[in-house]
């Protein structure tokens, strides 16, 4: 398969008709097609290019914020701290090194890696409920990340410190997870029918109860508020290591069944025929990308649009074939987050929640890109 | 041509106790022959079929594939064995018709491996015999019912098994295509020594081509022989409540029957 500039665009080079294909006479060897190469050309030279456009974006978004640094002074003081040669930074005011190592790369890589993880979860979920409008959050995650955030941050649950919030947030989410996944098993196993139903059940009940929470909260109310729009805000390395850890555990597990995924696009039965345990790959890639959602929203809170917006996109570009649509899900989606961060934190005159900017943008951009295809698919 | 039969279906049951979808059947299968399973709507040939490809387990009983449990195969393993042609096929994602008959090459291919030029061969013979070559490079949503049907049958030829089992896989196709496809795989069955299981509900077309009828009624098979000996009038009234008369076909003398109306 070509690259492709809609969902369902058809490739105009089409192979001509033998004169007699139903008598089909054996074809010589050297006639075997080459979409395969073609396919994984368009994808590797999508991986090339957005590594190199992901890794300029760090570097720029380092040299922006309250204080402009030059792009060379960047440069160097990362190099200085990757090759671990201290004499490189002498050229440069102290505080810079700080700035760029303690302030903003960690803010920098978590926006990345959480990007990164939100489109791998969206690309998996929209593979297991066979529905491209599926996302990280149809689950119910985002809804027990956001009651667990809520319930830590009323009664000012401190006992672990800094990390309470978002170890709340992991358990509404995580518990979540199980519940829906318990209400929708069925004698004969997990459907996407009965998940998506689930899913919209137990959020429903969760947000009833958010929207409690905050009536009875006080004056804790903007921060439960502002907690559940997301923010990068003041992250530090262990936070980069949480997620980046995450995400990497989750990238393998799912880019080892990513071949599978292919299969359970086919429903049940077909991809059971073609010898994928159905039941067994659908939970597995079910739990861990939840799992990995679940580790992102109580790192950053609820930010949307990321995990719908972005495999939906990539699979124009490369075409829906997991093992090349992850890997280029998960750069575009590190380099729309970072981008949408750097955007609200160092470009815009006033810093806003970036779960807000990323529905605000991303919203009007899908119904654009949802109508486009309306129109071509009409054709 | 092994003396193992290829499927051995002892005493299977399955379904829920009020309204058991099998009850008790039992069949022996032999391999390089063509199969019919027959039967009114609601009779468990869709079941029987799952059964036998391991996609269901049999509440009681036992089905024996070449000789061994069913369930002492791993489903990878059974992948490379059987092949099954669903009646309905939906697919949400845009895939290309080639990478979706290429995905009957998986259970063949390790995780991670590039397909090589065999399978490349493969596919491509599967979509010269199912017409569907034109159509290589568009996705299979953009497909009509028909064309869509003979991309999946595409699949399970390229899948290249022993066993393919056609669950009405002709259903949604014109008559040139169903023709062109059952002499195809009736060819396999002649030279290749493949063995076919498929349900028809065209009990005639059935006839044209299939080695022995399975006739399956409340979930227990009601008669099974050589398509001469089983295609009688008395069987189809029993089977299926309706007259109708049996004679040759004018070409090729095999039995066929004109319903009374």
């Amino acid at each position: 398969m070509s690259v492709r500039t809609g969902l369902v665009l058809v490739v105009m080079n089409t192979t001509p008709t033998p004169d007699n294909p139903v008598d089909g006479t054996p074809i010589p060897a050297n006639e075997a097609p080459d979409h395969h190469t073609r396919a994984s050309r368009s994808v590797c030279g999508s991986l090339a290019v957005l590594g190199f456009i992901l890794a300029a974006a760090i570097t720029a978004a380092a040299s922006l914020g309250y204080i402009r640094l030059p792009f060379s002074a960047v440069l160097h003081i990362m190099g200085a701290h990757l090759c671990d040669q201290p004499d490189w930074l002498t050229a440069y005011d102290p505080i810079w090194s700080v700035v760029v190592t303690e302030v903003r790369l960690p803010r920098i890589l978590c926006s990345a890696v959480v990007g990164a993880g939100l489109a791998m979860c969206g690309v998996v979920f929209q593979g297991i409920l066979l529905n491209p409008l599926a996302d990280p959050y149809t689950l119910g995650v985002s809804a027990g990340a956001a009651f667990g955030a809520a319930v830590a941050l009323l009664l000012n649950i401190a006992m672990l410190g800094f990390f309470s919030v978002p170890l709340f947030a992991f358990a509404g989410a995580a518990a979540t997870l199980f519940v829906v996944i318990y209400l929708s098993s069925d004698g004969s196993g997990l459907s996407s029918t009965n998940l998506i139903l689930a899913g919209i059940i137990v959020a429903a009940i969760l947000s009833a109860g958010l929207s409690f929470i905050k009536y009875v909260a006080d004056e804790q109310v903007s921060v439960i508020i502002f907690w559940l729009m997301g923010s990068f805000a003041a992250r530090t390395w262990t936070d980069v290591g949480l997620v980046t850890m995450a995400v990497s555990l989750g990238a393998a597990v799912c880019t080892f069944f990513a071949r599978d995924l292919n299969l359970l696009a086919l429903g049940e039965r077909p991809a059971a025929a073609l010898g994928v345990d159905f039941q067994r790959v659908t939970l597995v890639l079910l739990v861990t990308a939840s799992l990995v959602a679940a580790v992102c929203v109580a790192v950053s809170g609820i930010i949307g649009f990321v995990g719908l917006l972005v495999p939906h996109l990539m699979r124009m570009l490369v075409g829906p074939d997991n093992r090349g649509l992850l890997p280029v899900s998960m750069l575009a989606g590190a380099l729309l987050l970072l981008g949408a961060d750097t955007l609200t934190r160092a470009v815009l005159p006033q810093e806003i929640p970036i779960g807000v900017l990323t529905a605000l943008v991303g919203g009007p951009f899908f119904c654009y890109v949802f109508r486009k295809r309306q129109k071509e698919q009409a054709l | 041509m092994s003396v193992v039969p290829v499927f051995e279906i002892h005493d299977v049951t399955f379904g829920y106790p009020q309204c058991p979808v099998l009850d008790g059947a039992s069949l022996t299968l032999s391999g390089g022959r063509f199969y019919g399973l027959l039967g009114p709507n609601g009779c468990g040939k869709t079941t029987l079929l799952d059964l036998m490809a391991g996609l269901k387990q049999p509440d009681s009983g036992t089905i024996a594939f070449r000789g061994r449990p069913l369930g002492a195969y791993r489903r990878r393993e059974l992948a490379r064995e059987i092949a099954l042609v669903p009646q309905n096929f939906y697919i949400n994602f845009p895939f290309t018709v080639h990478d979706v008959v290429m995905m009957g090459r998986y259970p063949h291919l390790p995780r991670f491996a590039h397909p090589g030029a065999d399978d490349h061969r493969q596919v491509q013979n599967a979509m010269m015999i199912t017409d569907t070559v034109r159509f290589a490079r568009q996705s299979v949503t953009a497909l009509s019912g028909g064309e869509r049907q003979r991309v999946v049958f595409a699949r399970a030829l390229a899948q290249n098994t022993g066993v393919l089992m056609l669950d009405e896989a002709t259903a949604n196709l014109d008559i040139r295509h169903t023709l062109a496809l059952l002499g195809r795989t009736r060819e396999r069955v002649r030279n290749g020594g493949q063995t076919v299981i498929a349900v028809f509900q065209d009990v005639n077309l059935a006839a044209l081509y299939c080695d022995e009828l399975l006739f399956l009624q409340d979930g227990r098979i009601a008669s099974q022989g050589p398509t001469d000996k089983v295609m009688k009038a008395e069987i189809l009234q029993a089977i299926y409540g309706v007259e109708g008369r049996i004679r040759p076909h004018t070409e090729y003398g095999l039995p066929q029957v004109d319903f009374k109306r």
